[in-house]
């Protein structure tokens, strides 16, 4: 008994800080959450200093829930964690499949495969949105100019030139949209972490039972068949792993989404926390205790299906 | 950069301490500067400031979204971290009668009455100047006169929209050139602070005496139906992404016919055939031009007030301007100008500057005093607090509106709602 009050005892500086790395932000963000607290205001000098004086019970919660933007930011918060989600999976057990096997300059492969991963993410959105996805001077204007130009060639043939003027001239589109920021925003986040999902289904398959999968050849079945029903079920931990990993990070999403569109049509729950935060520090608190609420219900979603993987 | 050994760093900080403990004063500043291309050279000329005064220099560079958060919080708190900050004509007003910034003044040396009114109204509250301006900038035309000559049209100064529109369709060809460039990058600095002098030139404006918004009159309807048409019928694809950098990069690749811009823009234009042209005016007093200034201020929260004006005293002095002209690596090029009526008086500064008297126009025609039509100090934006919210959230709607996600009267209603929310959730009613 001794021995063990001892252990506790000497663990207990190390617990007690964490406790208070832990409780110490999240105790005085509820704090804010409940009380009046702005950063300036000339009409409400009071309010510029946090104390219970200024208590205002729900108030900020319901402020947040009624605002315009609230909303919108969960809707996009789901949508583009969802997405990228699928596709990242998706596209991670694709190319790690198709890798899998030996060839010349697998190495070198791999290796460029990888380095998405080690771009910073400011950095990705950047060049993504100017050099790549900008209407005008990015390789998508560029390119929808340079067809445009072809099929104008193309009109001036006698007969075929007929049919060519049937064709619309193509425009480019604007990922700077509200319509389509998002999306931008999916698309240069997937392209920057896939890598990490081939990475670890890459080392799970090199695990995989190659006697099995002989097996299954000499029985005649096909390579559909082997990897619906050998390949995907050993993957089915890693999936998981990469699922919950990934949820963590995107939920918390900030610098593509400045960067694109400073959230216009793409807001996002850590977003709408920053623009609260510009002066109304109650609200953001109020915001960022419904963010911890919302990624918890995934957690916990999430959390069944790794339980549920790890039983099977 | 001078390798220092490290018995040389120990040195120097020996020195510093037993100087420090001499004459009981800290005998170095912290400097907190936006980072665009003026600020950044200040760093190299002040290094004469150092050698002839021994107060030692740190400067901390940040993105101007940051750099306003990190000031704001810091001065809100009373950090201290700095010990003199970059603010811009937003924040100048608000914070001086908060009583976060010093009231600044200078001796007859410094020449006040040299500085240009506006920017001086612009950065004072109750008539005591609270940030004294490092580089000012109004907004103008910049167009291509080869391409409305051999459009066969002409723009003059305060043109009317309906002739800037007709010159933009006459020069539109979208394989070559778009007829107008302008912002729409949500954000109460970026297409808010176009469309807002687009607005004053209609007659609107962003709250009435009670500060409630006023986003759903009939003069914002016309000026942000005007802007759509406009920038949606003769603008590059993708102008709900653009501001200042974005648009310079269009415009120096010759894809721009047009741009109403800030003043500064015209220093960085490097095509043919650029001329320049008061920004188009319906009539109104408020102007089409906006006002904006960088500024240079003393928090409160700081032990080293003294010094810190002695160094804002010399930063934004006459002399400041001849060092930079001076200076091997600068020149009279890169002046920072908008701020004081001696720089436009040098004829070497003339002979560089093609746009100077545009310039020195437009701050001059630019009236941010709050007046009946507009009862709040500024002009692209109003001197509240609350304001950055509000802007970047009637932003938003404005780029929905551009890129066509929702109608302009669907866009101005969701704004309407926006603003109001955050004005009562204030305190303003």
């Amino acid at each position: 008994m001794q021995d063990r009050s001892l252990a506790r005892l000497l663990q207990t500086p190390a617990v007690v800080l964490l406790l208070i790395w832990m409780l110490v932000p999240l105790g005085m963000t509820l704090f804010f959450s409940f009380i009046r607290y702005v950063l300036t205001s000339l009409r409400r000098p009071e309010w510029t200093t946090p104390s219970l004086d200024n208590w205002r019970g729900l108030g900020n919660y319901q402020f947040v829930w009624n605002n315009d933007g609230f909303w919108l930011a969960i809707y996009n918060s789901v949508l583009m964690v969802g997405s990228i989600l699928v596709l990242t999976v998706v596209l991670g057990l694709a190319i790690a499949v198709l890798i899998n096997r030996a060839f010349p300059g697998r190495g070198i492969v791999r290796v460029l495969l990888i380095s998405p991963f080690f771009v910073m993410p400011a950095v990705n959105a950047v060049l993504w949105i100017n050099m790549i996805l900008d209407p005008v001077l990015g390789l998508q204007g560029l390119a929808v100019a340079g067809m445009n130009e072809m099929i104008d060639g193309l009109r001036t043939f006698p007969l075929l030139g007929g049919f060519f003027s049937l064709w619309p001239d193509l425009e480019p589109i604007s990922f700077r949209a509200t319509q389509t920021s998002a999306y931008a925003v999916i698309m240069m986040v997937t392209w920057q972490w896939t890598p990490f999902a081939v990475l670890i289904f890459m080392t799970s398959l090199q695990s995989e039972d190659q006697q099995q999968k002989e097996a299954a050849i000499l029985d005649g079945a096909n390579a559909w068949s082997r990897f619906r029903n050998l390949t995907l079920p050993h993957l089915g931990r890693p999936i998981a792993i990469v699922i919950m990993i990934q949820a963590i990070f995107h939920l918390s999403l900030y610098a593509e989404i400045e960067i694109v569109s400073r959230g216009n049509g793409n807001k996002n729950l850590p977003y709408l926390i920053g623009e609260f935060a510009s002066n109304n520090i109650g609200a953001a608190s109020a915001t960022g205790i419904y963010a911890v609420i919302l990624a918890n219900i995934i957690a916990i979603f999430l959390l069944r299906m790794v339980g549920k993987t790890l039983m099977d | 950069m001078k390798k220092l050994t490290l018995p040389g760093i120990a040195l120097v900080a020996t020195g510093l301490a037993s100087h420090a403990l001499a004459d009981g004063h800290a005998k170095e500043l912290t400097i907190a500067i936006v980072n665009n291309g003026h600020m950044i050279n200040m760093q190299k000329v002040a290094e004469a400031y150092t050698e002839e005064t021994g107060v030692a220099l740190n400067w901390v560079s940040l993105e101007e979204g940051v750099l306003r958060e990190q000031v704001t919080s810091d001065t809100a708190t009373g950090g201290g971290q700095y010990d003199v900050i970059n603010i811009g004509m937003q924040e100048a007003p608000i914070w001086g009668a908060a009583g976060w910034i010093e009231p600044l003044a200078f001796g007859a040396d410094y020449d006040m009455d040299d500085m240009l009114p506006a920017i001086r109204n612009g950065l004072s509250h109750d008539g005591t100047l609270y940030a004294a301006p490092f580089y000012g900038e109004s907004s103008m035309v910049m167009y291509r006169k080869d391409l409305t000559d051999a459009a066969g049209v002409s723009i003059s100064d305060n043109d009317s929209w309906d002739n800037i529109r007709a010159a933009a369709e006459a020069i539109h060809n979208p394989d070559e050139v778009y007829g107008v460039c302008l912002r729409g990058k949500p954000g109460w600095g970026d297409n808010m602070a176009f469309i807002t002098t687009v607005v004053n030139s209609f007659g609107g404006a962003w709250f009435d005496a009670d500060f409630r918004p006023q986003l759903d009159s009939e003069e914002w309807k016309a000026a942000i139906n005007f802007y759509v048409d406009l920038l949606g019928t003769y603008g590059p694809p993708g102008s709900e992404g653009n501001s200042f950098n974005e648009i310079l990069a269009l415009y120096n690749e010759g894809k721009c016919g047009m741009w109403i811009d800030a003043t500064i823009a015209a220093s960085f234009l490097d095509v043919d055939g650029v001329a320049y042209a008061q920004s188009p005016n319906a009539g109104n007093p408020v102007g089409a031009n906006w006002l904006w200034a960088w500024a240079m201020a003393v928090p409160s929260g700081t032990d080293n007030a003294d010094e810190a004006k002695a160094f804002i005293e010399w930063a934004t002095s006459k002399a400041y301007v001849q060092a930079v002209a001076n200076h091997p690596e600068f020149g009279w090029g890169s002046v920072p100008t908008g701020t004081r009526a001696s720089t436009y008086e040098f004829s070497e500064f003339k002979d560089v500057a093609g746009f100077a008297d545009a310039e020195l126009a437009a701050i001059g025609s630019a009236a941010p005093e709050a007046t009946d039509l507009k009862p709040y100090v500024g002009v692209q934006f109003a001197a509240i607090p609350e304001f950055p919210q509000v802007g970047s959230a009637v932003a938003q709607e404005m780029a929905a509106a551009l890129s066509g996600a929702k109608s302009v009267d669907e866009a101005l209603a969701d704004a309407q709602s926006a603003a109001d929310a955050i004005m009562s959730e204030a305190g303003y009613y």
